[in-house]
């Protein structure tokens, strides 16, 4: 199971992520063709970004050898260790764009798990050329990268799979049935929250010079990302709270505790976001804000508009140890679901808490759990559950465009955009100006107004700078 | 848990007994106020800082006069011996007390919050009024006991959350009376505090103690600890053994308005939720020692005659609640950056800032249209003056803004807060599986407070955190 053509030029792959206007999606599908053979053909994968997370998406999806891994590439020989010796046969390349053009016409589909920052050009050099993605979360790294995919999806006719896995579980599902059949009413608040980061976020950015390690291209690293010296304290994972690359807490959790509610609701665009974050002080009244980096603890709260008969949300994200006020159905000695996280569904007719995929969810008071009898799930199952998400998408691929997969990008790009507007808000509440008189003012802590269609913020232009990165050619 | 009935006991439990202080019973003494003139005859005890501020304040009336200076650090009280150079200076107050008591007719307390008890119920046990700096005490049974000892004792007291004496609160009281908002149900509170680095461990190391202070003193009835020059003079603030954090240090001013304005006593429960703190990936660290950097507190008041319950949901460390509906997109919030308080009523709005400035009804047009006659007289000669002018007036005969008898439950709810920061940090270690520690949280939960018996109903662990022990020989 081959593309039939791989004609992409990586020149013009570099100007569509150039974002030069009307310039991205040149390459009508029809050119590419398909690359769909029969279903008995094993599926040839390439992993991109094969370390760390990789390592379990790779394998789950490769399925002890039911497909094929049939190109890796990874720019950091380190994090590629165990891949290789796993795959020993499969091409290994650095550049994703020597690979994809190299080995374009051996591979039906590619695995993105990279730091966040590469997940949207490599996804759409991929998809450019007909291949089957599946991406980790977030999607993207920008609002507008999350929309740009999510046509490509459609574009391209690609079966893609953002890799929340939970969107696989069994529990969503049962949320989404208790919710459709009416059991809470009409759901007005969502309460989400994560224990993450449980990393330091609201740190001074590093500094020193250091040699890059030779198994490590830092440039390739680096990619769409500003030029910035190579310092060991960006990787690997922690990367994750320095906006360049990654997109915090909210990034890193967001799309595995809101997309049950997301899906539940119906949600679609939000209207508006407002946040407020956990300072930090280095000393007395000496307050340090890094705009490179997300802070350590933030609560936010985004808007939902009325869609159809269904009411408007309010979605109240908190993370960093802060919680949600306790449900006064819940009882003192009650546990508000587990230490990593949890969600509270709010209804005219009553409450749900549930976990991280949603697991455990309990109707308030949790005597309601032993006195009723509650509806089971009415939405197919996924084999496997979340674990069974990376064969599912492997299996759609085999399909072909149109399979069904629980997170494909019509789904996962505008929860992307979710989680992203969240990160809006919360850069929008770093930023800084000096006034007339010389003080440091803060004109973005206010409610941000938001046009989904237009993907701007009315009330607030500096905030449209997060909206969209321009990126860096290398 | 039973308070003291006698001031002998008091004395015993107290140690003082033993230092041979305080034998004469206080009718022995008299008021101790006699001519050669009709000056109030003050004694400070921490005359540094605030304590500076506040005898300045008090010697503006021609009433007063600042008779006695105690201080345990040269460099802290040297303003005020330079403005005062006529009081006569000590470093112990006991010393003070006991020598001078004739001498004195009143005492201002401004020691870090762990002297505050101490020091102020030694005045008054000897017949002497007080005005103490907020938080009134360092903890619940602290509170309790000056309390109930300002009854016993018959003095007049004051603490000094000095906005208390401002309009602002005495115009949220009118409207609040009137009936203009309904009934409260919720109140939202929030500081930019602690501006400065809190959520971290105790300082490593010792510093040699600098001629100018004596340590043992500035300990009080804390337990021993290494003397660091990060604890003075103003660090303290940030760790339980000697401060309150950003609750105790903002809390009386800001939880104040609302307070008084609902008319609040003791609370029901308590919960929170507090910032964690990461220095490495995945491990987080765990400083009980010291208050939060940012945190979360939500405390529960009954119903009472055909009132509604209410919420409280105090906010530090720069998480603040969300902006209201009503409030216009560019109208400021609270304070702005510094602070605020929203009183939500059955039938409207009231927010104001620290010390209950700038009273709004919301939306802000509605100030326009309601006009609500003043019935509470305002206090001109400010809230310094008002004490001074009052223990002229002797016991019982002048009305005070924050007497103990209000002072005591408000500094109580505000430590009822503290109690459920530091339940929360209590752990147990768990049996592991994988050879690192695991560990369990029991406090992390809605803690119940038996006001009347001052106990925590459902974690007694917590109960180690309404009575302190105090260091041997205090």
């Amino acid at each position: 199971m081959q593309s039939k053509k791989s004609t992409i030029h990586r020149r013009k792959f570099l100007r569509n992520t150039a974002y030069a206007a009307g310039g991205i999606f040149i390459l009508p599908r029809h050119v590419l063709g398909r690359g769909f053979t029969a279903p008995s053909d094993k599926l040839n994968i390439a992993g991109v970004g094969v370390g760390g997370r990789a390592e379990t998406n790779l394998p789950k999806a490769y399925n002890n050898g039911s497909d094929n891994i049939a190109a890796l590439c990874d720019v950091d020989d380190r994090r590629s260790v165990n891949a290789r010796k796993m795959w020993a046969n499969a091409p290994y390349y650095k550049d994703y764009r020597v690979m994809l053009e190299k080995e374009g016409k051996h591979i039906d589909a590619v695995m993105i798990t990279t730091p966040d920052h590469m997940h949207a050009p490599i996804a759409l050099a991929a998809m450019e050329m007909g291949k089957h993605v599946y991406v980790e979360k977030p999607l993207t790294h920008d609002i507008y990268e999350a929309r740009m995919l999510t046509a490509a999806a459609k574009k391209y006719r690609v079966v893609t799979q953002m890799g929340n896995q939970g969107a696989s579980g069994d529990d969503i599902r049962l949320i989404q049935t208790w919710l459709q059949e009416g059991l809470l009413g009409d759901v007005h608040t969502v309460h989400v929250w994560t224990n993450r980061p449980t990393w330091p976020q609201g740190i001074a950015s590093p500094t020193g010079q250091f040699a890059v390690p030779a198994e490590l291209d830092w440039n390739l690293w680096l990619g769409t990302a500003p030029q910035r010296d190579y310092n060991p304290a960006y990787l690997p994972a922690i990367w994750r709270g320095w906006v360049d690359y990654g997109s915090g807490s909210l990034g890193d959790m967001g799309c595995h505790f809101i997309d049950s509610p997301y899906l539940a609701l119906q949600l679609g665009y939000p209207v508006s976001a407002e946040t407020s974050i956990g300072s930090v002080y280095k000393g007395y009244f000496q307050e340090v804000i890094n705009v490179e980096g997300f802070p350590p603890s933030a609560k936010t709260y985004i808007h939902f508009p009325q869609r159809g008969s269904m009411v408007p949300v309010k979605m109240i994200w908190y993370d960093g140890g802060i919680l949600p006020e306790r449900p006064e159905e819940l009882l003192p000695d009650e546990e508000m679901s587990k230490v990593d996280g949890g969600m509270i569904f709010e209804g005219t007719k009553g409450k749900l808490m549930a976990g991280k995929f949603g697991a455990n969810a309990t109707l308030l008071p949790t005597s309601l759990m032993k006195d009723r009898v509650l509806p089971r799930s009415k939405i197919a199952l996924v084999e496997g559950g979340t674990e069974g998400h990376q064969q599912q998408w492997v299996k759609a691929c085999k399909q072909g465009y149109g399979a069904y997969t629980s997170s494909d990008f019509a789904l996962a790009g505008p929860l992307t955009e979710t989680v992203l507007m969240g990160n809006l808000a919360v850069r929008s509440y770093q930023y800084s100006e000096t006034n007339s008189k010389g003080e440091k003012i803060f004109p973005g802590r206010k409610k941000l107004l938001w046009d989904g269609e237009k993907m701007e913020v009315t009330n607030f232009a500096p905030a449209n700078q997060f909206v969209k990165r321009t990126y860096r050619t290398y | 848990m039973k308070l003291n009935k006698s001031r002998r006991d008091f004395i015993k439990s107290s140690s003082l007994a033993t230092a041979g202080f305080f034998i004469v019973p206080r009718h022995v003494l008299g008021r101790g106020f006699v001519a050669p003139s009709d000056k109030l005859n003050i004694a400070g005890i921490g005359a540094g800082g605030k304590g500076e501020s506040d005898l300045f304040e008090f010697s503006k009336s021609p009433n007063a006069n600042i008779a006695f200076l105690c201080d345990v650090d040269d460099r802290q009280i040297a303003k005020s011996l330079s403005r005062f150079p006529k009081a006569k200076r000590y470093y112990d107050f006991r010393e003070m007390l006991s020598k001078e008591h004739k001498n004195i007719d009143a005492v201002s307390v401004s020691t870090p919050d762990n002297c505050h008890a101490v020091a102020a119920l030694a005045a008054m046990e000897l017949g002497k009024h007080v005005y103490v700096q907020k938080p009134l005490t360092h903890d619940i049974y602290e509170a309790r006991l000056l309390t109930e000892s300002a009854n016993r004792y018959k003095v007049v007291t004051q603490m000094g959350n000095q906005g208390s004496s401002g309009d602002g609160v005495r115009t949220m009281q009118e409207w609040y009376n009137a009936g203009i908002i309904g009934d409260a149900t919720e109140i939202k509170i929030w500081t930019n505090r602690p501006v400065w680095p809190q959520g971290m461990g105790t300082p490593k190391g010792k510093d040699l103690v600098p001629a100018e202070l004596k340590w043992d003193l500035w300990l009080g009835p804390a337990q021993e600890a290494e003397y660091h020059k990060e604890y003075v003079p103003f660090s303290w603030r940030g760790f339980w053994a000697f401060g309150t954090g950003a609750l105790g240090d903002m809390g009386c001013h800001l939880i104040d308005p609302a307070f008084k304005t609902v008319g609040l006593g003791h609370p029901t429960a308590v919960q929170c939720s507090q910032v964690a703190i990461f220095e490495k990936q995945w491990t987080p660290d765990y400083f009980p020692e010291s208050c939060p950097a940012a945190s979360s507190v939500i405390l529960n008041f009954p119903g009472h005659e055909g009132k509604p319950p209410v919420t409280m949901h105090w906010m530090d460390g720069g998480i603040i609640p969300e902006r209201p509906e009503e409030l216009g997109a560019d109208e400021q919030f609270g304070d702005g950056e510094g602070g605020g308080v929203l009183i939500i009523g059955t039938k409207g709005k009231i927010m104001c800032g620290t010390y209950g400035s700038n009273p709004k009804l919301l939306p802000t047009s509605r100030n326009q249209e309601v006009h609500v006659p003043q019935t509470l007289a305002r206090v001109p000669e400010g809230h310094y003056v008002q004490w001074v002018n009052a223990c002229l007036a002797g016991y019982g005969r002048k009305e005070l803004s924050s007497p103990f008898n209000y002072a005591g439950p408000l500094t109580e709810t505000i430590l009822m807060g503290n109690l459920a920061l530091r339940s929360w940090n209590i752990r147990n270690e768990k049996t592991s599986t994988n050879g690192r520690s695991q560990f369990s949280y029991p406090g992390r939960k809605k803690l119940l407070w038996d006001s009347v018996n001052m106990k925590i109903t459902n974690f007694d662990e917590a109960n180690q955190f309404v009575k302190r022990e105090y260091r041997k020989g205090w």
